[in-house]
């Protein structure tokens, strides 16, 4: 089930609501947790009976491991190791099994063809948030209950796409007395949050894909100009959607007054790579840095030990995002940059600030042409063309997608618009590219902006939402080729 | 503010703004899948894939005019001046033959009256794959009985627009299409020698090398049987009418140019051999009408046809003249391989 769709706005959400509180009201605690498990499964399992299968076994079998290294202290390494391996070895399986296949083919000539694996949705956030708390649970003597870990790695908000939650974050949050009742502040500023993040997703991510996934499909018709604002627009269009993602899961959260940790600080505000990871997918960073990083000594072994950690990190990362050689690649890329930022930091730190943030931003859209082309032969391709072919020529195939029918129908009523549309055609992607960098560069995130509870707040956040519902399901327009 | 008066205040405006939409949706209707057009209301029916299967479910008809934009510009008040009997068209352009088989299949569950179903049968359709559908994102919400998925049509911003489109058009004084106008698009589409011959670029003389082989008569045949056949037989009180359209000698010319002539017309033959196995299926060709397949005038490109050759379908299919026969379908298409084989192209 997705956020963004009616069946969760119009029904799951509310009566899952309504049940949570319900029971609690009546200090049935435990029947409100149990509910809200079951509530997490359905919303798992909508699509695909079967990923929740897997879910239920892996969170079983995590379990057990755990209690054996309490019920064996001596052998807690032994379950630490199998633990890790099971995590691995299930993500290993649903996510990079086909690749590995036809990397070995590549590689040794060989024609062992392919299983036909579906990965279940989630697969790689919920195996990380195991792997903490299997971690954890060798360090620390940690003693929840099954209902309670269930619902910790279950628990819908951030089931699907994140946040990366730790244990320690969410478990004693279920088991607090106070927060066990409707608190209105918490749903006010759920409530509000939630429209926010649904309309980023809906309003302008799901607009700017369509451009962008035109520009990715037909990118030997654009020209280097056409080529780079396809990657800017990406980078807008990720944010958008994730960072969107990650408000709705947040505000959800605060719905049942739970918190959960923030995932984005205003990314592109960042004036080094190093600041950039303390603002992009902070949750990631985080658990990289206290399970991988740190681990391998982090940064008190020298210099050098620091940058080959720091590499190893973002193989891991880059290859944790996707099963193919363009994540390797970003990840990398990140490294170097990582590594070069710590060698070159004193001399970088130094320069004029918008030219670190414009910097900063510029090899963001540039690492991300690997991260979102199919191939590695499609962002070479792309990037060779944006230094080679300094054409300025938009190809309207890519501007039209930006023609959301609310621009439309207004431009086409407002005869000063119409005429403005006729002479620049393009006016709405810039538009677009205009509202993108004032939200993105100037604004207050959700994170900093701690909105007043007001009338103008209220109809704001009820104006969003309410667009955004309305914008769920679309008139498809047909070419029709007239056969 | 307070916390509690602030979600009362989102809320309540979330619920207003949402039931204005939906109400102005499920009142006015564009697509017509709740109710018939509202007296008082005259709607432009434009977006065929959505309205369409309104129309199916509202209106009062017996005979059914549908198929791909060859279908288009019939003139319904024909049929019902032949047939004496109500008929509404809906055509689907570019529609693969299950698609259609869907669409006429709901039509007819929906409306026990229809008798007859009038439907082109495109002769670059027949090899497609049984489950081929032409177009993504149709809205499946509109055509299928779960009420729950109607949200989709209710509460969505394009369809407010477009039943604003309908209050405006009403207020401009225009008018509801008639069946005969709807779809149609010989009147604004410009037809004739230098119409059809602009949109034409005459393929250099090669072989294609295109073989009629098993492979493609087991395409055909699963085609045909599961989207065409199987319907026929699931509905043995209704008559279907399939037409092969009567494409210009201008398209015959690219198809002997590059030897695609004999497997063209060996496919359509093998298809009518295995329509005409069906009862209650017609099945009408023109191909040997060079009267008017030779004549550009009757054309907007190198295959659509006006509304004048439509009547002359029509009348045809009335009259039972050009029906092809199981005993004698195969000699007719030798006889039309010969005659655009040896006919002389004067572009």
């Amino acid at each position: 089930m997705l956020f963004n769709s009616y069946i969760f706005l119009l029904l799951f959400f509310p009566v899952t609501w309504f049940t949570y509180f319900f029971l609690n009201r009546y200090n049935k605690d435990i029947f409100a947790k149990v509910a809200l498990l079951c509530c997490s499964f359905l919303f798992y399992g909508y699509y695909l009976p079967e990923y929740l299968g897997i879910l239920i076994c892996s969170i079983g079998i995590n379990f057990l491991i755990t209690r054996g290294m309490r019920k064996f202290r001596t052998h807690r390494r032994e379950f630490l190791l199998l633990g890790l391996c099971v995590n691995v070895g299930i993500l290993f399986y649903f996510k990079y099994f086909n690749f590995f296949i036809s990397n070995l083919n590549m590689m040794f000539k060989t024609s062992f063809s392919g299983w036909n694996i579906v990965m279940p949705l989630g697969i790689s956030f919920f195996t990380f948030q195991q792997i903490s708390y299997i971690v954890d649970s060798y360090k620390e003597d940690l003693d929840y209950s099954f209902l309670d870990y269930a619902l910790f790695v279950s628990f819908f908000p951030q089931l699907i796409a994140g946040p990366i939650v730790l244990h320690r974050e969410l478990i004693p949050q279920f088991r607090e007395k106070n927060r066990k009742h409707v608190d209105f502040t918490y749903l006010a500023e759920g409530l509000y949050r939630f429209s926010k993040g649904l309309a980023k997703k809906v309003l302008l991510a799901d607009t700017i894909a369509g451009a962008v996934d035109w520009g990715y499909n037909h990118y030997e018709l654009l020209t280097g100009p056409n080529l780079v604002l396809l990657a800017v627009f990406y980078s807008f269009q990720l944010y958008f959607d994730f960072s969107g993602y990650c408000d709705m899961a947040c505000g959800i959260a605060k719905c049942f007054h739970l918190d959960l940790p923030e995932n984005f600080n205003s990314p592109f505000k960042a004036d080094s790579i190093s600041d950039l990871w303390r603002r992009w997918h902070m949750t990631l960073g985080r658990f990289l840095t206290t399970y991988i990083y740190i681990p391998l000594g982090g940064s008190r072994k020298g210099l050098v030990r620091t940058c080959i950690n720091t590499m190893i990190v973002f193989l891991v990362s880059g290859i944790w995002h996707g099963a193919n050689w363009t994540f390797v690649v970003w990840g990398l890329l990140h490294g170097i940059g990582l590594v070069l930022y710590r060698v070159f930091a004193k001399t970088w730190d130094k320069l004029y600030k918008p030219i670190k943030v414009a910097a900063t931003y510029s090899f963001f859209c540039f690492s991300f042409i690997f991260f979102r082309a199919d191939n590695l032969k499609t962002a070479i391709t792309i990037i060779g063309r944006i230094f080679t072919d300094i054409t300025w020529r938009l190809h309207e195939g890519f501007y039209m997608a930006f023609d959301a029918v609310e621009l439309t129908y207004i431009e086409e009523h407002v005869p000063v618009l119409k005429g403005l549309v006729e002479r620049c055609p393009a006016v709405n992607m810039w538009l677009l590219l205009g509202l993108s960098f004032f939200i993105c560069f100037f604004t207050k995130n959700s994170y900093e902006r701690r909105n007043p509870m007001s009338v103008k707040s209220a109809l704001w956040g009820a104006i969003l939402f309410s667009w955004s519902v309305a914008s769920l399901a679309k008139v498809a327009t047909f070419l029709y080729f007239n056969f | 503010m307070k916390e509690k008066s602030w979600v009362i205040v989102f809320g309540a405006i979330c619920i207003s703004v949402l039931l204005f939409i939906g109400g102005l949706n499920v009142i006015v209707d564009p697509f017509l899948h709740f109710h018939a057009p509202l007296s008082g209301l005259e709607y432009p029916l434009k977006d065929e894939r959505y309205v369409n299967d309104g129309l199916h479910r509202q209106m009062d008809y017996q005979i059914l005019i549908t198929g791909t934009s060859m279908s288009q510009n019939f003139y319904t008040s024909t049929v019902e001046r032949l047939w004496q009997k109500k008929c509404i068209k809906t055509a689907y352009s570019g529609a693969s033959l299950h698609e259609l088989s869907e669409y006429i299949g709901r039509a007819i569950d929906r409306n026990p009256q229809l008798e007859l179903v009038i439907c082109s049968l495109d002769l670059n359709k027949i090899g497609e794959d049984a489950e081929a559908v032409g177009y993504e994102n149709l809205p499946d919400y509109l055509y299928d009985e779960n009420p729950w998925n109607d949200v989709n049509y209710i509460f969505n911003k394009e369809v407010a627009l477009k039943s604003i489109a309908v209050l405006n058009y009403t207020r401009a004084g225009e008018k509801t299409p008639s069946f005969d106008m709807y779809g149609r698009f010989d009147h604004f589409q410009p037809h004739g020698r230098e119409a059809v011959l602009n949109g034409y670029s005459r393929p250099e003389i090669e072989d294609y090398g295109l073989v009629f082989d098993e492979e493609a008569q087991m395409a055909i045949k699963c085609n045909l049987e599961q989207n065409i056949i199987r319907l026929a037989k699931k509905y043995p009180e209704v008559s279907f009418c399939y037409y092969i359209p009567p494409y210009s000698y201008c398209y015959w010319d690219g198809m002997v140019r590059t030897s695609q002539l004999d497997y063209s017309i060996d496919a359509i033959s093998y298809a009518s051999g295995l329509l005409l196995t069906q009862e209650n299926i017609e099945l009408y060709c023109f191909y040997d009408r060079t009267d008017i397949t030779t004549e550009l005038e009757n054309y907007t490109d190198t295959i659509h046809y006006v509304g004048s050759v439509c009547d002359t379908i029509t009348e045809s299919i009335f009259e039972k003249r050009h029906l092809l026969q199981d005993d004698t379908y195969q000699s007719y298409f030798d006889t039309v391989k010969t005659l655009y084989k040896e006919m002389e192209y004067d572009f």
